[in-house]
């Protein structure tokens, strides 16, 4: 690679995670728009810096989404939402600085796997990300929605309950198959449905504002939290989860539409179920910061796979991505590796440097993160709450949406005042339309045949593993009453 | 009416509501197998299901429940949430007709005082100072189109 072209590359690589983390720590910004923010101001670049740069910024963002999820209790990138609970359980405890340094550095670790498994299992696991059909997709959607067994902590009867409403909420909008409006009420800003985004910032910001409403003030206001990088001792207890974050956003970026919101839930319920502590998790548990971000920075460079390998974007952040090489005249797909090889070796060189990028950055980003966080408490809550609704017009440019937050933050705040888990609604929403659209997908390509997803292995597989989760947190559920009820 | 008996008779009335809806969705020439109503009428019957098995779970006797945290929001609605969201919906109601600087400035100050920050000079300095970084940052930075407000064309 030419010495020049390097010397480009480097410093795209900064620009774009510093871009990717502000814009990921705003709650309402996703990576994708942060992308698309970025996309216009880098036509005039070299086309290998401009892509470097794009990519980059998705790696920032997913980091920087964990700082909102860790500081406010607002994931900033749908990814971040499995981070909320264990993340903010530890701000809460004092150890924000602890949180956000173990988010960082398993995010690294997690772009680092990635990034390998992008450079070294490229084309072959491509191939195996081309061999799913429509009932493999349904059975990735179910293979999430089997978390949320796991995710109902104290009541799996309301858990499943709040699952299955986040699967109605995502039927609201436009048929997948015949193009039918559903649920919409005559409101044109529903004809696309609900985005996840709104619930999760309602759900998880809003209620949470509200219930702040009620707290009285912070008593460590006044205290600036230092920062905590991981000591040796949560080295070792981060390292398994880091692993399994890792791993299941290796196989979860390689399939479209997977993406980094499944990798994270399927990454902390492992985690969680390989724990020697999973009594902790969703109470402050390293391990449960630790899975989601290795998870979700992994995703940012295995969802790469499909799109450089085979020209199909897994994700709206790869959609972007793709927008971008269109812009500079390039194609994605195999061809790339021959017409343009330079581009694929200035990415991973550009994301190697982003990922070291990052842990500079996102050290001098957590500075003005502490000092925001330790204002006095009616000017913070006033400008999350700013932040929240002017994050959410500048996402749908509307109004109504404002006060759709609105709703789904009271719809959180009763949800937790009744002890409902609102993960598992989430979950729902954020998977809802891939179950529905492939399920039915794959019974019109098999003319009604429920058998096909039996008979289509990757689906039969999938399936399995999802009644095994499912099987494995009911035995669970069933043995910690056996327990509770024995000690009583 | 404890919180789980409330839980799974809310349930009950949203899975109601929902088939209801669902049932009137109508039928379409490219309808397939499952078709546009299927999947949301499986979702009200295992809501209606779950919810039947949370009031009854609800109803014996000496069951009191999951424990679960103590949490403020216990107790419902009061005064100091309703508030929270009057000041959102009358942001939302505001946004159009003021502009987003004036806007978000006004809930700024307004949020604060109703967190006990009172109404004084440090708030409104502390609320135009926040409006114009945030107008700077969505509108200038980011170039995201925020409403100017009606009262700029007079």
């Amino acid at each position: 690679m030419p010495i020049d072209l390097l010397l480009r590359i480097i410093p795209a690589a900064c620009g774009g995670v510093v871009w990717g983390i502000f814009g990921g720590a705003l709650p309402g910004i996703s990576p994708s728009i942060t992308m698309a923010l970025l996309l216009p101001f880098t036509y005039g670049m070299d086309s290998t810096v401009a892509i470097v740069m794009l990519a980059s910024t998705y790696i920032g963002a997913e980091y920087g989404g964990s700082i909102p999820a860790i500081l406010l209790r607002t994931p900033g990138t749908n990814a971040a939402a499995a981070t909320v609970a264990d993340g903010y359980a530890m701000k809460q405890q004092g150890r924000a600085g602890e949180a956000l340094g173990i988010s960082l550095y398993s995010g690294c670790v997690g772009g680092l796997v990635g990034l390998a498994a992008l450079v070294l299992l490229a084309e072959p696991l491509s191939r195996v990300a081309l061999a799913f059909t429509p009932p493999a997709y349904f059975a990735v959607g179910v293979l999430g929605l089997s978390v949320i067994t796991s995710l109902a902590r104290a009541s799996l009867l309301k858990g499943l309950i709040a699952g299955v409403l986040g699967l109605m909420i995502a039927t609201v909008g436009t048929d997948p198959v015949t193009g039918l409006t559903r649920f919409t009420f005559d409101r044109p800003e529903l004809l696309s449905g609900i985005p996840p985004l709104l619930v999760m910032v309602g759900l998880f910001a809003v209620s949470e504002l509200l219930v702040q409403a009620n707290e009285p003030g912070w008593a460590d206001a006044g205290e600036r939290p230092r920062i905590v990088f991981p000591s040796r001792q949560t080295w070792k207890r981060i390292a398994l989860p880091q692993l399994i974050g890792s791993v299941v956003g290796t196989f979860e970026g390689l399939v479209p539409g997977g993406g980094g919101s499944v990798s994270a839930f399927l990454s902390y319920n492992e985690a969680k179920r390989w724990s020697r502590h999973p009594e902790e998790f969703g109470l402050g548990s390293p391990e449960g910061v630790a899975a989601p971000e290795a998870a979700n920075n992994t995703v940012a460079c295995t969802a790469l796979i499909p799109l450089l390998g085979l020209g199909i974007p897994g994700s709206n952040s790869a959609a972007v991505l793709l927008g971008g090489f269109l812009m500079h005249g390039l194609v994605p797909g195999p061809m790339l590796f021959v017409k343009d090889p330079q581009v694929a070796t200035g990415l991973y060189v550009g994301l190697f440097a982003a990922n070291m990028a990052m842990l500079v950055a996102g050290y001098l980003i957590m500075a003005p993160c502490m000092w925001l966080v330790s204002r006095p408490k009616p000017y913070l809550m006033a400008f999350i709450y700013a932040l929240v609704v002017s994050g959410i017009f500048a996402v749908e440019g509307s109004v109504f949406h404002v006060f759709l937050v609105l709703a789904f933050g009271l719809a959180g705040y009763l949800l937790r005042a009744a002890g409902v888990p609102v993960l598992p609604m989430v979950l729902g929403v954020v998977l809802g339309f891939m179950v529905e659209s492939n399920y039915r997908r794959s019974l019109v390509l098999s003319d009604g045949d429920y058998m096909t997803f039996v008979n289509d292995r990757l689906a039969l597989g999938l399936l399995t593993v999802a009644a095994v989760i499912v099987a494995g947190s009911l035995i669970r559920h069933a043995l910690t009453k056996t327990r509770g009820e024995a000690t009583a | 009416m404890n919180a789980d008996m409330a839980v799974g008779v809310v349930a009950l009335a949203i899975a109601a509501t929902y088939y209801a809806l669902a049932r009137g969705i109508p039928g379409s020439l490219l309808d397939d197998v499952v078709g546009s109503r299927g999947l949301p009428i499986i979702y009200a019957v295992a809501l209606a299901g779950l919810a039947l098995v949370q009031i009854a779970r609800a109803l014996v006797p000496g069951r009191s429940g999951a424990p679960r945290p103590p949490t403020s929001a216990s107790g419902a609605f009061n005064r100091n949430m309703l508030g929270m969201l009057a000041l959102g919906a009358a942001y939302g109601v505001l946004l159009p007709w003021l502009g987003y600087a004036v806007s978000i400035g006004v809930l700024l100050a307004a949020t604060a005082a109703h967190h006990g920050a009172g109404l004084n000079r440090r708030v409104v300095l502390v609320a135009a100072c926040g409006a114009a970084f945030l107008w700077a940052l969505f509108v200038w930075l980011l170039g995201i189109p925020q409403p100017a407000g009606v009262w700029l064309a007079f």
